[in-house]
This record gives structure tokens, sequence and C-alpha cells, in this order.
């Protein structure tokens, strides 16, 4: 089994902010592939804020993205934001937003939130910090 | 078999990419204050700072040339150097999965290569963890 | 009641991201946290008067502001023309801070 799991459950909120840090170089391993194991490593105590632009990982696309063409080779294995969220969900993760960066994404950005996010207010995050062991910006 | 990972005061996760800012000059200067008052640190790299310590760079950079006989040190032999200032309180440990996804596999022997499953066990032997920077 | 060192590198040039930052400390400072905000790297352009309105905020409700004295000579920004409430710091202090016991810090 890789690596141990911490017998007391953790308490880590992990916020990401930046978004869309390379698609070809990237592919899978995206920053929010880490997650579900670090929830895993931390006994099942990681949250997730995403926050500015990394809150549209939580906004369901309104057309599939078409694969990318470069040179002869078609690169199918982009990053999928929407995918790796859905992972990071059905891993256990609370996935938390902040209101206004939800709005700040367009007038249907909220009706697109993907199942089981959940919204809070403004600087709602902030108010929990101390009530987490760790607190990254990942 | 994982070696045991000594206890520290504190882990500075160091995520962020060299060249783009001065995060890794800021950790470096926040590690030598940690260490000049006597505490016991850890360095995580992921990401492209795992190339801090890439065995390709040898011990110096590209020469300057309008300065021919002038060396400037690499990054790996700025960091064998502090490690070797600290042998029994500053441990360095580079990413096994960015190493490889970055091109920067071969490291030099003084850092250790770790599995991203034992991040855990990292952020456990540390009385504080910062993640400085993001991949 | 809880001690924070708050940790901002990347300074208004990032926009929404440091006055975001800036935001939680003001929200852990007004919620009656022991907040300090250490400007370091192009964070340290933050403690120019006027360049993030939102530090005037976070000093008034309590919030102490650091600034980097390597980071603000390394830009050519002399103490005497920041922010008059900001205090001048050494890594040596942010050493002695991040080591206190209830000290949590957070990089951004």
């Amino acid at each position: 089994m890789p690596g141990e799991v911490i017998q007391e459950r953790a308490r880590w909120l992990l916020i990401m902010e930046k978004a869309y840090r390379g698609s070809v170089e990237t592919q899978f391993a995206d920053a929010l592939y880490v997650v579900p194991d670090l929830h895993r490593q931390s006994g099942g105590g990681c949250d997730l804020a995403l926050r500015g632009p990394a809150v549209g990982y939580a906004v369901r696309t309104v057309a599939p993205q078409p694969p990318l063409r470069l040179g002869g080779r078609t690169l199918d294995t982009l990053p999928d934001p929407r995918a790796s969220v859905t992972k990071v969900l059905d891993a256990g993760v609370t996935v938390l937003v902040e209101e206004p960066d939800l709005a700040a994404l367009g007038r249907t950005a909220a009706d697109r939130l993907l199942p089981g996010v959940q919204v809070i207010e403004p600087y709602g995050l902030a108010a929990r910090w101390p009530s987490y062991e760790q607190v990254w910006f990942l | 078999m994982a070696r045991p990972i000594p206890a520290t005061d504190v882990l500075l996760n160091l995520f962020g990419a060299p060249h783009q800012s001065d995060l890794v000059t800021s950790a470096l200067r926040l590690a030598t204050a940690l260490l000049d008052r006597g505490a016991r640190v850890q360095i995580w790299t992921c990401g492209d700072a795992t190339g801090l310590t890439s065995a390709a760079l040898g011990d110096t950079k590209p020469r300057d040339l309008t300065d021919l006989e002038r060396r400037h040190p690499s990054t790996a032999l700025i960091v064998r150097n502090l490690l070797a200032d600290h042998p029994d309180r500053l441990y360095w440990y580079v990413c096994r999965f960015c190493a490889d996804d970055r091109g920067a596999a071969d490291q030099i022997p003084q850092v250790s290569k770790r599995s991203p499953f034992l991040f855990a066990e990292h952020v456990k032997a540390a009385d504080k963890a910062l993640v400085m920077g993001v991949c | 009641m809880t001690d924070h060192l708050l940790i901002e590198s990347g300074g208004p040039q990032t926009g929404p991201a440091c006055e975001r930052f800036v935001g939680d400390a003001t929200r852990l400072a007004g919620d009656g946290h022991r907040v300090v905000l250490f400007l370091v790297e192009n964070g340290v352009t933050a403690a120019l008067p006027g360049a993030a309105p939102g530090i005037e905020t976070f000093l008034r409700g309590g919030g102490e502001v650091w600034v980097d004295t390597f980071s603000a000579a390394q830009r050519a920004l002399p103490a005497t023309d920041l922010a008059a409430d900001v205090r001048m710091v050494e890594m040596d202090d942010v050493a002695a801070k991040l080591l206190e016991p209830q000290v949590r810090a957070v990089w951004h």
C-alpha cells in the first residue's frame, strides 16, 4: 500500500486560485490530480476551495472541449478539470467556492455549478482558517 | 522500505517554478534564517522546483560571455553546500513523480527522492508546513 | 483566538489575488485573531501608500504589516517612501515568528 494514512484525521484546507497551468505539458497531471491522494493521506481531512479563475473548474462547460491537433498528432488527453473536480468530490473531499467568484464568471455560471460543490459567503473561507491545521495555496 | 523522516520544526514545500519570481531565493533565505536560529528544516520540492537539484546542472551556471573568468555556482551546488553546512538539521527531498515528469529524474546524491504518496509523512514530521508557490 | 503569519509575495500587480489575500488577513483580524501580514518579493509594493487600499483597512482592523527589507531594497523602495504604519523586518524576524509554537503560517 503506497504511503501510510495519518491515523488521526488531519484538517487541511487546499486553496486553488491559479488556473489553467498548461494543457499540452500537463495532461492528466493537473493541480487537481493530487487532491484525492492528499485526502487519503490526511485520513479524509481535506477540503478544497476553488477561488478566482479556478472556480471555473467547478462549472460545467456548455460544449465538449475538442481535441487539439498539433501537426500530425491529435492530442485528446488534455486536462479535464470538471472531470477532475468530480473525482475529487467522489473521493469525499468537500469542494467550496465563494459566491463572488461564481458571479464573476458570468450570469449562467451558478446554474452550471457541478453537483456537490458548496457555495459560501465572501471571505467565508478565511473565517474558517483557524479550524484547519494546514492552509495551503496549491 | 522508506527511510524514517527526521522530526523537524519546519517543512518548506517549494512548489513554485524557478526563474519566474524570487520564490527560490525567499525559500533559501527563510531556510537559512531558521537554521541560524537552531531550527531543524525539511525542504520538499515539487514541479519545476525539482530541477534545482538536477545532477545535469553540474557545479556552475553557463559562463558569462562578458566575464569569462568568473564562475557562478549552480543551484545544485548552492543546495549541496547548504546541506553540508547543516548536516544534521537540513533535509532536502524531491518529489519523484515531479522530477520524472519535468525531466529532472537524475538528482544530486545529497537529496532524497520521495514518492508523493509519502507527503503526509513529511507533514506529520514537522511542527509547521508552508507551501510556497504553486506547481 | 489564534496567531497568524500571512505571507504575500505577489503584490498588487497580481490584481484580485493579492486583494483577496489581504482581505483574508483583514477577515481574520476582524474576527479577533492576531495577524501579521508579511510582504516579501513583489509583495512589498503593497506597502506603497495607495497601492493596495486593503492594507489600510487591515491596519485599521488591528493587523500588523511587516515589509521585507531585502525585497524592498532590491526594488529600490526606501522605507521612507512606504506607508508609515509598516515595520521593516529581516528574514530572521520572520523565522522567529514562524518558530513561535502558536503561530500558523500561510504563504501566498
